[in-house]
């Protein structure tokens, strides 16, 4: 432990001192807790201790320093800057005293019972309107018009709160339950047919299908991915040219040519999550790794199927059917409070998805 | 109660005839770097001779290149030194005990004949100490269990595949009721041997993965486990596809061997 805060404050102090010269928010700044932030996991911890022990020098130091990217090179700063900007605007709207949108923020005492309030940030409804690339080799991946509908009908359901399998929900979770207050529209459908069978997850069914104006469009391609991947996002910050979700045919909507227990639309509730700056529930690590939500109780693993309520990890119970899991389509039913004010967060001015609401 | 600690300074033996071991061979060479020599050892052999006895024992550690030898009473301790095919050990001391006299015998034999050794052969887990013209002791490697353990994980995927030396295993089940086995083919757990030997196994969980594609589900999580001498070794989460490159060539190996697995 000695190890990983050590860590955390030599990551803290180099941010600190790396974003002298950032424009600055509208906020005492010093309030922003960003030691836990991270955009690779565990491993990160070690490079910052190498860093600590002088044994690598550099300013900007978001820990993969001697690390072979093979992403774009600066997403980490953009991911960093949109992560500040998140926790700043969140905290900007709270009264004076709450912790700041961060896993700092309060959160660490283990209990799972923090609350947090959907904040008034003036936004209101926010809509987003959805373009979707059906890309098919064959008849059945080539999903109908009512299929489609189907799956713009469960991300309204699922991010306004109006879906009706909400009301299993564990009394425990009663004040985290959120609506979200983010709908979709379908802008438009565009249908290519390719001889190309599985498109895998390195984005190359975006560059044979560009996005449409995506600053101020969700884009959202259907194929076959393969290998076992259900679906695929990019988080707020990455490339434009590659910005949008992709989802599986069989696993898109709840109608027509859907496969179960991945048959009810939540594939892309949980993508577009990601597109909106959602981590995954469990953080992508260990207990001590968050996922920047406070009122998502930590754990340390996805859960899968579906799992019986209480499911203890990190000692709390897991918010198992929080979108953000890894369950099965009808056990997954809600978003956190934390989560909608992060999501919305990236909307607002500064945000990195401020561009959609023109 | 008191065990006399003597140091028995051992005279190298430089042989004088020019003798060639017959034995000495390519194929020898390469198994030898196939083979570790670091492990325990069951003494079987002196000389030509069965022993009845089990509880004999050589210990080599290659990493700190230290002998210790269990002769049924007392116990030996010294160095060695390998080199190709080429072994010798030095500076040995050895407890003093009163033992039977059978087993004193027993014990001066195994002290001039690791004194006189100066070659070695490792096949199959069978170690050969000789000197340059014939072989003073055999002994079998005991074989500690290791067990590699590959897991990928995604919502809508799993596969969990075990590897030992007698066997190859895989699930795609969560619960893992369903499993699927069949026998480990030599030539790969051969090779999946030499490329640990590379890799210091209490350091994977140090290892960085390159990519973190599962973050936005891009990858399905992957971990490899290395299980020996009962302890259990295991990396961090990386991307499927995506190993980090110390273990690249293991994990394109386990990942072959599993799909060879299914072809039967």
């Amino acid at each position: 432990m000695k190890r990983l805060f050590l860590g955390m404050a030599v990551m803290a102090l180099l941010f600190t001192s790396c974003n002298d010269d950032q424009e600055s928010i509208n906020i005492d700044q010093s309030k922003v807790d960003m030691s836990d932030f991270y955009v690779y996991t565990d491993a990160d911890i070690d490079e910052a201790t190498r860093i600590a022990e002088g044994k690598s020098k550099a300013c900007y130091a978001m820990v993969n320093l001697n690390r072979q990217l093979n992403e774009d090179p600066t997403l980490e700063k953009k991911m960093y800057d949109i992560e500040f900007h998140t926790r700043s605007f969140i905290a900007s709207k709270k009264p004076d005293g709450a912790g700041n949108g961060g896993g700092n923020g309060g959160g660490d005492d283990g209990s799972g019972g923090d609350d947090v309030q959907p904040i008034d940030d003036g936004l209101g409804i926010i809509s987003i309107p959805v373009y979707v690339h059906v890309v098919y080799s064959n008849a059945n991946e080539n999903i109908s018009n009512t299929q489609i509908n189907s799956q713009i009908a469960v991300l309204n359901a699922d991010f306004r709160l109006t879906n009706n399998d909400a009301n299993q929900l564990p009394s425990e979770f009663d004040t985290d339950i959120t609506d979200s207050e983010i709908d979709f529209t379908l802008a438009g459908v565009f249908r290519h047919a390719d001889s190309r069978t599985s498109w895998g997850t390195n984005n190359a069914v975006k560059s044979a299908y560009p996005p449409v104006t995506p600053s101020t469009h969700l884009n959202i391609w259907v194929c076959n991915i393969g290998g076992g991947i259900l679906g695929y996002a990019q988080f707020p910050g990455g490339n434009s040219s590659t910005d949008g979700v992709v989802v599986g045919s069989e696993y898109f909507g709840s109608t027509g040519y859907v496969s179960a227990p991945y048959d009810e639309g939540r594939t892309a509730t949980h993508e577009v999550g990601h597109y909106l700056n959602l981590r995954h529930i469990w953080g992508d690590g260990r207990c001590n790794r968050d996922d920047f939500v406070v009122d998502t109780p930590k754990s340390d693993a996805p859960n899968y199927g579906c799992p019986s309520y209480p499911t203890v990890n990190c000692r709390t119970n897991d918010m198992t059917m929080n979108y953000m899991d890894y369950v099965y389509d009808q056990c997954m039913y809600m978003f956190s409070d934390g989560q909608r004010n992060r999501m919305r967060a990236i909307f607002a001015p500064g945000g990195a998805r401020e561009s959609m609401l023109n | 109660m008191k065990y006399i600690i003597i140091l028995l300074t051992v005279f190298l033996l430089k042989s004088c005839g020019n003798t060639k071991d017959i034995e000495n061979t390519k194929e020898d060479n390469a198994l030898m770097k196939i083979e570790q020599l670091s492990g325990t050892y069951l003494i079987t052999m002196f000389g030509r001779v069965k022993l009845r006895s089990k509880k004999l024992t050589l210990e080599l550690d290659e990493s700190t290149n230290k002998v210790s030898v269990f002769g049924g009473c007392n116990s030996f301790f010294g160095t060695f030194n390998a080199n190709g095919n080429h072994i010798t050990f030095n500076e040995l001391v050895s407890t003093r005990k009163m033992c039977s006299e059978e087993n004193m015998e027993a014990e001066q034999y195994m002290m001039d004949a690791l004194a006189q050794t100066t070659r070695y052969s490792l096949e199959k887990n069978i170690l050969n100490l000789k000197n340059e013209t014939s072989s003073l002791m055999s002994a079998k490697k005991v074989q500690e269990k290791i067990m590699i353990t590959y897991e990928t994980s995604t919502r809508g995927f799993y596969e969990i595949i075990w590897i030992s030396k007698d066997s190859i295993s895989f699930s795609n089940d969560r619960n893992l009721k369903e499993r699927k086995t069949s026998d480990c083919p030599e030539k790969e757990w051969n090779e999946l041997l030499a490329l640990l030997q590379n890799i210091n196994i209490k350091s994977l969980s140090e290892l960085e993965a390159p990519t973190k594609k599962h973050q936005y589900d891009g990858a399905a999580m992957a971990t490899l486990k290395v299980e020996s001498e009962g302890e259990i070794y295991s990396t961090n989460i990386f991307d499927h596809g995506y190993p980090p490159k110390e273990i690249e060539e293991l994990v394109n190996i386990v990942l072959s061997m599993k799909k060879m697995s299914t072809k039967e």
